[in-house]
């Protein structure tokens, strides 16, 4: 009873000190600012990944659209699909931070026939390391692909039938710096999710684009052999 | 010894104290501030960067830079270009542009190139950007119509504030973060004949 007393009564003390006040501000405010410090860091590299994402999906279809013929190494007048998906590693390297490992390329070539459904008429897919990129043609297992409506409308491409189409799409998981085990151990809203419900994002969103297009200079889907 | 007393003795002076402890709080409070401005003009800069890239990139696509007006291409013009273009984008172009920055033009014929990821794990990048920060320009062929190009462009940004220093280097001996922008084109200088056809086996 009497050392309860005693806390109270310095507990009274303390509340009533205005000593140091200036120290006790700062301890409050020097999370948030070092919430804010990471987020400004974290923010940087979501950036700077989303950019690159981008940039490599519309450079690689920019590179394809542009061949005529294709393989895998660039045999007997084609283009090697290798030496253009290699193009994906310098494009994607962002500072000393990136890791290409985890980094996927599906590149697709299309036809519509007049059925409207779309024929994948071939897949090359990427195979990486930690500082490679390379791509080689999909035997079996081929993926499906989904055009947008206005590309296969025969009403708004002119032969629609005849057209070749392009698909590239570059995903990459991004890793964030921030403790998302502890912002899963947090609760937000009403309904008591995790947090990680709600800021998916930010434990390794998969950033994902895809780029659509035409062959340039060929009429119909370009040759992969 | 009796003013020394009265400044740390039990009942001593205690005017000041606040001023004395705003001064010691607000030092790790300054820091903290700087260390976030910078990350955010790094973040603005390197959008800006990056952007200057693509558009000489596309210069030397089309044939617009005069830097192809030449047998070689003069890498220093490139450099220029990027420097100048950041001039556009920003009232503040980037700090020591030109010594700061690095670029190389692969032509790709056949094959196909070794790139690392990092500053020091690839004879491509370590030939170009040495630990110690010196640049070199890594020169290159005339890019000749239909040639596949990959050009990267590398910018130091000196890192000022002392805790960014340790967190943000990118390998430097002098504290930099390192800004790397590439970008992978056909080349399309004008032509007879229009397209290209099946070059790279």
């Amino acid at each position: 009873m009497h050392g309860a007393l005693q806390l109270i009564r310095v507990g009274r003390t303390l509340w009533h000190c205005r000593r140091a006040t200036a120290g006790l501000e700062f301890a409050l405010v020097l999370p948030v600012m070092l919430a804010v410090y990471a987020g400004a860091i974290e923010l940087n590299n979501f950036m700077n990944v989303y950019l690159r994402v981008n940039q490599t999906a519309f450079e690689i279809e920019d590179l394809v659209g542009r061949q005529t013929a294709l393989s895998n190494t660039g045999t007997s007048g084609t283009t090697s699909m290798a030496t253009l998906c290699s193009f994906a590693a310098p494009i994607f390297r962002s500072g000393s931070s990136s890791n290409l490992t985890n980094l996927s390329i599906k590149i697709f070539g299309a036809t519509v026939p007049s059925s409207g459904t779309t024929t994948v008429q071939w897949e090359a897919t990427a195979t990486t390391t930690s500082t490679t990129v390379t791509c080689a043609k999909k035997t079996s297992g081929l993926d499906a692909l989904t055009l947008p409506a206005a590309m296969t409308d025969p009403t708004q491409t002119p032969g629609t039938t005849s057209v070749g189409h392009i698909a590239v799409i570059v995903s990459y998981p991004y890793a964030t710096i921030l403790p998302v085990t502890l912002l899963n151990s947090l609760k937000v809203g009403n309904s008591g999710t995790s947090i990680s419900g709600a800021l998916a994002a930010l434990n390794g969103v998969s950033i994902s684009t895809t780029v659509y297009g035409v062959p340039r200079y060929i009429v119909g889907s370009i040759p992969y052999s | 010894m009796r003013s020394l007393r009265r400044l740390f003795g039990k009942s001593g002076c205690r005017s000041g104290a606040v001023s004395i402890e705003t001064a010691i709080v607000i030092v790790p409070f300054l820091f903290l501030t700087l260390m976030t401005l910078e990350v955010i003009l790094i973040e603005f800069y390197q959008a800006i960067f990056a952007k200057c890239v693509q558009d000489t990139a596309r210069q030397i696509r089309t044939g617009q830079s005069t830097s192809l007006s030449t047998t070689t291409l003069e890498l220093n013009q490139l450099v220029t270009s990027i420097c100048n273009d950041t001039g556009n984008y920003s009232s503040l172009p980037l700090p020591s542009c030109s010594g700061r920055t690095a670029v190389i033009v692969n032509v790709i014929s056949s094959g196909i190139p070794a790139y690392s990821s990092g500053i020091s794990g690839g004879a491509l990048v370590a030939s170009s950007l040495q630990a110690n920060g010196t640049v070199t320009n890594v020169a290159s062929a005339y890019p000749g119509a239909c040639n596949l190009i990959v050009f990267q462009a590398f910018y130091r940004w000196p890192i000022l504030v002392p805790g960014n220093q340790i967190f943000l280097n990118s390998g430097f001996t002098s504290p930099s973060y390192l800004f790397a922008s590439a970008s992978a084109f056909q080349d399309e200088p004008p032509q007879s004949g229009g397209q290209c056809t099946g070059l790279y086996n």
